[in-house]
């Protein structure tokens, strides 16, 4: 059985980060990563639900970003980048320390072929928020409706994992996730394909981040396995 | 010469947000069919609502079997109804009618 991720809400408020858990759940959800600064203490989890930390970067320049980088990496467990110029996105593609890029429809940007090669080397995916492709949708943007079928398209000549998300900054921008992977079948995304992208392509990201972060990741491929017992040089 | 059974698909959906009719829920089912995927789409899937509880907000929803991810695409750019905004999410999805009400009153 599939286990449905959200990897991207964005509530403004406490009382709106709690009716959105609640909901995620109602909706098949088994794990969500919330994005902002919301106080999470003494936040009743629903049970059944796995939350994960995320924040996302919207700098504007790739100084900018590489400074956050290096302040936010080891606290949240998914990083996100907005991307907005050139600079940026290119910078995020190739930084190990970012594991999600999203392109914003206004951005007039979109994961091209550069970018996708990039980011299979960094091992950083690329997201579509529900949000955004909804806007596409009612403005009837063609080209940004395209921009993202190649962008995916793009991703998957690279090896680039593909992240669907909500994007839901209230709950009435939620949906189930099998509706979610549905709309792909708009850009002739098979349906199979789609329901990974909300599913096991997230939960990779998530473990693999989890056991970065539990301090047994030294290097990409080296792993600690127990300490002390030096061998000896001589 | 060998004719394909009319297969169906019937979806129950619960409507999130303001109060909507349900004659203004049906133009807005087919107006999503129609922007999405053209008068084609909507011959294909033949989108027809055969119920809708007001008070509970929940539908039901008939489309050709063949054209499900369709159907469920459609409900789920729904974002507004005569201005106001609503969400629909699908709660079951069955071959027959009676199959579908005997799940949901069983949930």
């Amino acid at each position: 059985m599939r286990r449905f991720i959200d990897l991207h809400l964005r509530p403004r408020s406490r009382e709106e980060l709690e009716l959105m858990l609640g909901k995620a759940l109602w909706l098949g959800y088994r794990g969500v990563a919330v994005a902002g600064d919301q106080p999470k203490g003494n936040l009743e989890a629903p049970e059944g639900l796995d939350i994960v930390s995320r924040i996302d970067l919207k700098p504007r320049t790739a100084g900018a970003l590489k400074a956050s980088l290096r302040r936010v990496r080891t606290l949240y467990v998914v990083v996100a980048v907005e991307c907005r110029s050139k600079a940026v996105a290119r910078q995020a593609a190739r930084d190990h320390r970012v594991d999600v890029v999203y392109f914003p429809p206004g951005s007039g940007l979109w994961f091209d072929d550069a970018e996708a090669r990039l980011a299979a080397q960094s091992g950083c995916a690329y997201e579509i928020n529900l949000v955004d492709l909804l806007t596409l949708i009612e403005d009837g943007r063609l080209r940004g409706l395209r921009r993202v079928a190649e962008g995916i398209q793009n991703a998957w000549r690279r090896g680039v994992p593909v992240i669907l998300s909500s994007g839901a900054s209230e709950p009435l921008e939620m949906r189930e996730p099998r509706g979610l992977a549905s709309l792909l079948t708009l850009l002739d995304i098979d349906l199979e394909d789609a329901l990974e992208m909300v599913s096991t392509n997230p939960q990779g990201i998530i473990e693999r981040n989890r056991r970065k972060l539990s301090g047994e990741y030294a290097a990409p491929g080296v792993r600690v396995i127990g300490q002390g017992g030096g061998v000896d040089a001589r | 010469m060998p004719v394909e059974a009319l297969r169906r698909r019937y979806l129950a959906f619960k409507v999130e947000g303001e109060t909507v009719k349900r004659r203004d829920l049906e133009e807005a089912i087919k107006g999503s069919v129609e922007r999405l995927y053209g008068l084609n789409g909507l011959w294909k899937l033949e989108p027809t609502l055969i119920e809708f509880d007001e008070h509970h907000r929940i539908g039901i929803v008939r489309c050709n079997h063949r054209w499900l991810p369709w159907m469920r695409a459609a409900l789920t750019a729904i974002t507004e109804v005569e201005g106001k905004p609503i969400a629909l999410h699908v709660l079951r999805v069955s071959g027959t009618l009676r199959a579908l009400r005997r799940r949901l009153e069983s949930t």
